[in-house]
């Protein structure tokens, strides 16, 4: 297929009639700016072939010129077969549609669409496969900016490619049963197992059945052996029972037992009079030991009261001893008491006489204080009466910082009144002789004496005698003013001054100095006061403390002087000599007195003593006296019982008794052995937990025997081995279950991944078309590359080296460009050998070439276009000067052609 | 004990093996068979009364398990017990042996109906009314090492006795290592313990062993292997000396038949499937178990399958077909069935190499898929999914 023109109106920014014209077979640069409208142009030209002219979708929408909202026409002339058609179509307002067949027919409407498709579909020949190829014009026809990326065919696209390269390979894919038989094992296999391959369904159901067959088998083969061993012990206990039934162990033990028995008994006959006769000689030997302890005990009490007797003699010695020694030191101690009394009377009188000394010394002291306290006292209220009698004075003086400021203030008002009439007066100076100032009258009063010059604000008269007289009056509008606040001034300044007493500001000074005076004198005496109250010790504040004092001191100072028995104090005579001597004579009466109280009481300390140890003797005495007595009466009272001869006879008696026995028991004991009793006792024990024994364990074995007899009732009642071989058969049938699915697996497994390994084998031959077609091409870009392609055409690597792919989205931009235009023509041309139309369009393609890059992509677009036709839409004309062809340009159309609506 | 007849008549058989489980067959078909073992009971007591016999020996193993459960022990007492004028002769054999408090034990417990004896000793025991002294040689364990019979050498009886031992054990020394033998019986047993007849039981293949020896043989058969099963005899002594006049008769409902066939072709298989029709008239009491071998087209396979896999075993009681000696030869035609093109005619061809030239193990998976694509692709031909 050739595309020879392109015309548009009122298509998107087309407002105008538009025509591309001059397309050849071949390359076809369509050049212009930014902007021209190449994209445009692609989406007219895909209009054209692929939109039905009656769509009003919001695609066909977007053709509209946004400004006016015309109706978008387009129309294409294309050759396909050497036969031109040309396809008209008018969108949106009165859609129309027109396909004209060159020099034969042209159709209109739908059946201008049919019967394009029916050209463009058949190749415009009879022996093409008829296809639906428009997917992949889409591949062919490539937008501004799609041209660098991965190949994405569409399905429609992808189909076209498999129906278009199984014609070239023949059958090797399977067809559509092909395709779909490996999906019904897929799903056969999906019965058995999971996608991943793991049990699923009934075959996982029937697996888990054989785990737990295999459990229940296990538990019931366990009580099938456990039966088994309860069989073996049965018949082993019953064994076991028979035989303990007809043995004659028992009998023999038996036997042996009433023998060991008799024999036992005789031993202890034996044994008892072995204990018989040990008791006698005990009881002998008991006797003959009390008569040789009561002939002893005699012999005892005789020796101790001798013993006794001769310590009481003893003690007595000592005890005279002793209250010599008593006597004596009594007599010292009554002389030492005498001795001290008389001392101590001594010092007695010494200090009565100096207390009165003493006393009569205080009372002149206290007489003498009473006085200085009271001179204090009575210096302090004349202090204090006098700064009271300024303060009053100070008091009665009314002239306070205020009043007197009060006055000042006053008297200042007053001399500005004065100044500002004097200011505004009329001054009338009276040069006359003085004699004749008298004659002159002011007011109809005479001019004072020795005043020549008045001054007045007011309207005067002057009178001069016979003469007449004369008015001023000053020409001040004020004048009345400057009188009233004179006036007020001076009767402000009175007020003051009659307050506080005073007749004139003088006078109010001077009183007010007096007051400050007063009070200065008042506050240094108050000071001074108070500096004299601190040194004599008055409380200023508590003046009664001070006076209480006085009077504590004079009832003290009245109490010693009645006790004295004076009334006066003058008639005390005060020696302080004969105090002291006195005093001296008491502290040596006092020293003496102490020595001799020191002897007495050694003296005394002595005697008790003495006292003490006579006091002990006499009752050691007292106890020898005791004991001996006791003694005699204990001696008296044995011998009574038994004496001496008597106890030395039965002594004899025992003796004799007691050597007669001890034969007798060595006899017995000759024919005793307590070894063998004990012998006989160990065999009878044993003999007798032997029969025991065998007692139990023929109940223990009778007891096991039901037990067992039971256990495998019970278990045989439930047919233990019917159910083992019940259960065996069900796993048998499960394990086969499992076994036949996992040979169905195994199959299944085997076909698919036989049919996969197939496909993939078919799917590279498949490819191997394009490949083909490529790989010239490629190799040109890159010697000795090779790309991969998947089987849904997506390129997947390239191998530039021949050892390492790289990743098709990893390489640059403008390889991805390079390698993405040379698939599309590859593809291109595999369609136009099969005689399908083919066009390749790039709208601004290989801009991220390099110079190099770029002219071996020229040669090879020059190649391609040999086979098929290539229109490169692009607003960089220089670029692909290279190729050689002409650069087509917009023209304007013939807008009766392309009429719109 | 008076004899009143010099002639006695009885019926021999053994291994009914009550509680049999057939592990090959599915569950409807092993209570079909185990419910055959306990109707054959009916099926003897039946035939003695026609035939006016009023003894019946069981030579051992009346039951499969040592340990059945309560109603299993039962039921066959139960059979015998309505043919009350008939006395049931049990003998204790190797699959249930007299045991203390074992199965016999048990048997007794519940209560032994009047006209069952039960043989645990070895003690000769008369028969009421005539003159016949059975001798039994009960088996006290699974495998005895002596010879249970040896004691009838020595036993006194008087002249007229008609002396009949009854025991269980093979006649063959079926091992060279003496330890290895067990339940040996010695088959002139007969003449050195002066036996009119020996009544044996163990072998499920009725068998004479000399005129005063044989196996009955199981009443109804339970295996492929065994030949003339599923039958009993008629035992008739005239005189303690004189040979005994012994007859077989059938007695089993079930056929159990082994067949092997070669195929090569449609022709073959459609002969085998008549075959296999011609076996009995009873073909639902018909169990076959089928060898074939040879080589089939995929085709061929597939009417296999359909006339003989599918088809005739439908018919059966139970086909079992083993198939390990039948390969699978695909055709040319075969393969352009199942494609002419494309990769699953690949696929196909893959395999069929894989069946032919493979390591071993894969042959048999091989072919079984290279069947089953064949199967598939047919089948979706057919339409079905």
């Amino acid at each position: 297929m050739i595309i020879r023109s392109i015309s548009v109106n009122q298509f998107r920014k087309f407002d105008k009639p538009t025509k591309v014209e001059g397309l050849g077979n071949g390359i076809n640069i369509v050049a212009g700016p930014n902007e021209m409208g190449k994209s445009t142009l692609l989406a007219a030209l895909r209009a054209a072939f692929f939109e039905r002219h009656r769509s009003n979708t919001k695609k066909i929408r977007t053709f509209q010129n946004s400004q006016n909202k015309a109706a978008p026409v387009v129309s294409v002339i294309f050759e396909v077969d050497g036969r031109n058609y040309q396809v008209t179509k008018r969108f949106i307002k009165r859609p129309f549609a027109q396909f004209r067949i060159f020099d034969d027919r042209t159709f209109e409407g739908d059946a201008a669409e049919e019967e394009m498709l029916k050209i463009l579909n058949h190749g415009g020949t009879d022996n093409a496969r008829g296809f639906d190829t428009f997917g992949m014009w889409n591949v062919f026809w490539v937008e501004q900016g799609q041209s660098f990326s991965e190949i994405d065919l569409s399905e429609d696209a992808r189909s076209s490619m498999q129906v278009a390269l199984e014609s070239e390979v023949g059958s090797v894919i399977g067809g559509k049963r092909g395709r779909e038989l490996p999906k019904r094992f897929e799903n056969q296999r999906l019965q058995y197992v999971t996608q991943r391959g793991y049990p699923s369904g009934s075959y996982k159901n029937t697996i888990q059945e054989v785990s737990k067959l295999n459990e229940e088998l296990s538990a019931l083969n366990d009580k099938q052996a456990e039966l088994s061993t309860f069989l073996n012990d049965l018949e082993s206990a019953e064994n076991r029972l028979a035989e303990l039934s007809c043995d004659e162990a028992d009998e023999a033990n038996l036997k042996d037992l009433e023998k060991a028995q008799a024999r036992l008994r005789f031993l202890d006959k034996l044994s008892q009079k072995i204990n018989d006769a040990e008791r006698e000689i005990k009881m002998i030997q008991f006797d003959l030991d009390r008569f040789r302890r009561d002939a002893d005990q005699l012999n005892e009490l005789a020796k101790e009261i001798d013993s006794e007797e001769s310590a009481v003699q003893s003690v007595q010695n000592e005890l005279r001893l002793i209250r010599e020694m008593e006597s004596s030191e009594f007599k010292e101690s009554s002389r030492l008491e005498n001795e001290l009394n008389e001392v101590k009377k001594e010092i007695e009188d010494l200090g009565l006489q100096l207390t009165h000394e003493v006393n009569k010394q205080e009372v002149v002291r206290l007489h003498k204080e009473c006085k200085e306290l009271g001179d204090r006292l009575n210096e302090y209220e004349d202090r204090k009466s006098r700064i009271e009698e300024q303060n009053h004075q100070a008091a009665k003086i009314l002239v306070t910082d205020e009043a007197i400021e009060r006055i000042q203030t006053a008297q200042e008002k007053l001399n500005i009144a004065n100044a500002e009439i004097s200011a505004n007066s009329v001054s009338i100076k009276f040069d006359m002789d003085p004699s004749a100032c008298r004659d002159v009258t002011v007011n109809d009063q005479a001019l004072p004496s020795g005043k020549h010059e008045i001054e007045t604000v007011k309207k005067i008269a002057i009178g001069i005698h016979r003469l007449g007289s004369i008015t001023v009056e000053p020409a001040t509008d004020r004048k009345s003013n400057l009188v009233d606040t004179l006036q007020s001034a001076i009767s402000e300044l009175k007020i003051e001054l009659r307050n506080v007493g005073a007749e004139s500001l003088e006078e109010a000074t001077n009183l007010y100095l007096r007051r400050q005076s007063l009070h200065q004198t008042v506050k240094s005496a108050g000071a001074d006061l108070e500096l004299y109250a601190k040194s004599v010790g008055i409380d200023s504040n508590d003046l009664g403390k001070y006076k209480n004092q006085i009077i504590s001191r004079e009832s003290e100072l009245e109490s010693k002087m009645k006790l004295l028995k004076v009334d006066e104090v003058s008639e005390l005579n005060v020696n302080s000599t004969l105090i002291e001597t006195m005093r001296k004579q008491v502290d040596e009466k006092k020293n003496q007195a102490q020595s001799v109280e020191q002897q007495y009481e050694n003296a005394r300390t002595v005697l008790q003593r003495h006292r003490l140890e006579r006091a002990r003797f006499e009752t050691k005495e007292s106890s020898h006296l005791e004991q001996i007595a006791k003694l005699n009466s204990q001696l008296s009272i044995a011998r009574e019982q038994m004496s001496e001869s008597e106890l030395a006879d039965q002594i004899k008696l025992a003796n004799s008794q007691l050597t007669e026995q001890q034969i007798l028991l060595d006899d017995i004991q000759s024919e005793f052995s307590e070894n063998e009793q004990k012998m006989v006792l160990t065999r009878i024990e044993r003999l007798e937990k032997s029969i025991n024994n065998r007692k139990i364990l023929i109940q223990n074995l009778n007891n096991e025997v039901t037990r067992l007899k039971a256990t495998i009732e019970a278990i045989e009642g439930g047919g233990i081995e019917e159910r083992v071989r019940q259960k065996e058969y069900e796993r048998d049938n499960k394990v086969a279950e499992v076994n036949r699915a996992e040979w169905e697996v195994a199959v299944l497994d085997l076909i698919l991944a036989t049919l996969a390994e197939a496909e993939k084998d078919a799917r590279e031959r498949f490819l191997a078309p394009i490949l083909n077609k490529v790989s010239p091409y490629l190799r040109t870009l890159f010697p000795k590359a090779k790309l991969t392609m998947d089987e849904h055409f997506n390129i997947v690597d390239l191998t530039r080296d021949l050892e390492h792919g790289e990743l098709f989205q990893y390489l640059s931009k403008g390889t991805q460009e390079q390698i993405a235009v040379l698939t599309r023509i590859a593809f291109a041309e595999l369609f136009a050998e099969k005689g399908y139309p083919a066009v390749i369009v790039l709208d601004d393609a290989l801009v991220f070439s390099d110079d190099d890059r770029m002219d071996v992509m020229q040669d090879i677009l020059t190649a391609a276009s040999r086979n098929i036709q290539i229109i490169i839409l692009t607003c960089r004309g220089k670029l692909f000067e290279g190729l050689g062809d002409a650069v087509i340009h917009l023209k304007t159309a013939d807008p009766e052609e392309l009429r719109s609506a | 004990m008076t004899s009143s007849q010099s002639k006695i008549r009885f019926l021999h058989t053994s291994d009914w093996q009550i509680g049999k489980v057939f592990g090959f067959v599915d569950k409807s078909v092993m209570g079909l068979l185990q419910e055959a073992r306990l109707s054959v009971i009916s099926r003897l007591g039946k035939l003695a009364q026609e035939k006016e016999i009023f003894h019946i020996l069981v030579a051992g193993d009346v039951y499969d398990l040592e340990h059945p459960s309560q109603r299993l022990l039962n039921q066959p007492m139960e059979r015998m017990r309505v043919f009350d004028k008939i006395t049931w002769h049990l003998l204790p054999g190797n699959h249930d042996p007299q045991r203390p408090n074992g199965l016999w034990d048990r048997v007794r417990k519940a209560g032994v109906p009047d006209n069952i004896e039960i043989y645990s000793e070895p003690v000769p025991q008369h028969v009421d009314g005539l003159p016949m002294v059975i001798l039994p040689a009960p088996l006290q364990h699974k495998r005895t090492l002596h010879d249970p019979t040896e004691y009838m050498n020595n036993v006194d009886l008087p002249e007229e006795s008609i002396r009949v031992g009854l025991a269980h054990g093979s006649v063959e020394k079926f091992s060279t290592s003496p330890e290895n033998v067990s339940n040996y019986i010695d088959p002139n047993r007969p003449e050195t313990a002066n036996l009119s007849y020996l009544a044996l039981g163990d072998w499920h293949g009725q068998k004479k062993i000399n005129s005063r020896c044989w196996y009955s043989g199981t009443p109804e058969n339970d295996a492929f292997k065994v030949v003339n099963g599923g039958k009993a005899l008629i035992v008739e002594i005239d005189s303690p000396d004189a040979l005994p006049n012994v007859t077989p008769i059938d007695t089993g409902k079930f056929t159990w038949v082994r067949m092997s066939h070669q195929l090569k072709n449609q022709e073959d298989i459609d002969l085998l499937e008549h075959q296999i029709r011609s076996q009995s008239d009873e073909l639902d009491c018909c169990l076959i178990r089928l060898r074939v071998e040879g080589t089939l087209s995929l085709e061929d396979q597939d009417h296999f399958h359909n006339r003989v896999v599918d088809g005739v075993s439908a018919a059966l009681c139970h086909l079992e077909v083993n198939q390990d000696d039948l390969f699978s030869n695909p055709t040319k035609e075969d393969i352009d069935q199942i494609d002419v093109g494309g990769f699953v005619r690949e696929a196909a061809v893959r395999l069929k190499e894989l069946a032919d030239k493979g390591e071993d193990s894969k042959k048999d998976l091989a072919r079984e898929a290279l069947l089953r694509l064949y199967l598939e692709l047919k089948k979706s031909e057919h339409g079905y999914s």
